[in-house]
């Protein structure tokens, strides 16, 4: 077996070397490689694309833990109504946004009224229902005796579910506002995305 | 298609790549997995250096398949192609085999497309010949079956010895090796020239 024809060591082989003599014109000849601009990377626009999705991926990850949140939040309510405290619709004039939505004992409401911020209208329900309890323990009425306590741990709950949301609502605004700043540079940058 | 702008910058890889020993397979491996990632990341350098180590592999593919006049334009047409789609390659060390399957590919495209125009790719085929004995060489090795051929041309016209052809089209070294002697020896008979020794 010829070692010259596998890795060049050894003796030449006559013939093999008149061959590579003869076909090495055709060899190839280092030439430059012409890119098209089309092909070239831009690393500004990989980065803002790169940006762009991961603002896309935080901001669904918000929203789905957002409305985990909101859940929650309508079942607290849902428990404090059995317990005496009823959700109230607003009086006309009054929007009927969540953050105007008010929560009133029915003996409390009165015609022309002006309606107050749930957060201390609850707290305030809370507290006079502690107070007139029939039961010393703070047991609410129509509530068994294993739940004693529950009430004060749901308003506590829920006023750190309501601050949670809110710092929901304030990384949804931001994360939103970067992607938007993220889609105007690339726009800046590569125009708007082709249609197929 | 690879749509081409007139005003292309040149990446200037005029230098002759360095011709590894065998002893530096290892070592290089190593590097082009390093210049591959460097290349996927935008890297256009790296890419260079990828064309000047791989430039005379592909070279070679291409000239046992199609006439020698066309394979300076898709050898281009090859690393163009490999860069467009160099994001898809999830392993990087298998660069090499990864391009050379690009390169044959490139290369069945080409007839396909060439049956429709034949008579333009045959005159200029002749235009871009090489000489007599240079073509009648060639002509010889490509009569010889696939495996054979691209071996013995990596070998013969571009100068590769057997461990660098496994290294860079990712083949066995023993199937190189075997390919290679049993090309040779078909070669010989054909060229009616000496017996192996």
């Amino acid at each position: 077996m010829s070692d010259y024809l596998w890795d060049k060591s050894g003796a030449p082989d006559q013939e093999i070397e008149h061959l590579e003599a003869i076909l090495g014109e055709l060899r190839y000849q280092p030439q430059a490689l012409e890119i098209p601009r089309a092909l070239q990377p831009r690393r500004h626009d990989m980065l803002w694309s790169g940006l762009a999705v991961a603002a896309a991926l935080a901001l669904v990850a918000l929203a789905g833990l957002g409305l985990r949140l909101l859940r929650n939040d309508h079942e607290t309510k849902v428990r404090l109504t059995g317990g005496g405290v009823a959700a109230v619709t607003p009086p006309p004039g009054v929007e009927s946004g969540s953050a105007t939505r008010a929560l009133r004992r029915p003996d409390q409401q009165t015609a022309g009224q002006a309606p107050q911020p749930r957060r201390t209208l609850l707290r305030r329900d809370l507290a006079a229902k502690r107070n007139q309890s029939p039961v010393a323990d703070g047991t609410l009425p129509g509530m068994p005796g294993k739940m004693a306590g529950t009430n004060h741990q749901v308003a506590q709950l829920t006023r750190e579910e309501q601050a949670a949301k809110e710092q929901l609502i304030l990384a949804l605004r931001l994360a939103s506002a970067k992607l938007n700043l993220a889609q105007r540079k690339m726009h800046e940058k590569i125009g708007p995305f082709p249609r197929s | 298609m690879i749509e081409a702008e007139a005003a292309a910058p040149v990446l200037m890889m005029a230098k002759a790549a360095p011709r590894a020993g065998s002893g530096h397979e290892s070592g290089q491996c190593s590097s082009v997995i390093t210049l591959v990632e460097a290349a996927k990341s935008g890297d256009q350098s790296a890419f260079g250096r990828l064309y000047d180590l791989y430039a005379p592999m592909v070279h070679g593919i291409l000239l046992a398949r199609v006439p020698y006049s066309e394979v300076s334009d898709l050898l281009q047409d090859v690393f163009l192609q490999a860069l467009k789609r160099l994001g898809t390659l999830r392993d990087s060390a298998a660069f090499g085999p990864w391009l050379a399957m690009i390169a044959r590919n490139r290369a069945m495209d080409f007839h396909r497309r060439a049956r429709e125009t034949e008579e333009i790719s045959e005159e200029l085929a002749r235009a871009g010949a090489p000489r007599a004995e240079a073509a009648e060489a060639l002509e010889a090795i490509r009569a010889l079956p696939e495996a054979y051929r691209e071996t013995l041309i990596l070998r013969l016209v571009e100068g590769m010895s057997g461990p660098e052809i496994a290294a860079r089209t990712g083949l066995q070294p023993d199937s190189v090796r075997v390919n290679l002697h049993r090309g040779m020896r078909l070669l010989r008979e054909k060229l009616g020239i000496g017996r192996e020794r």
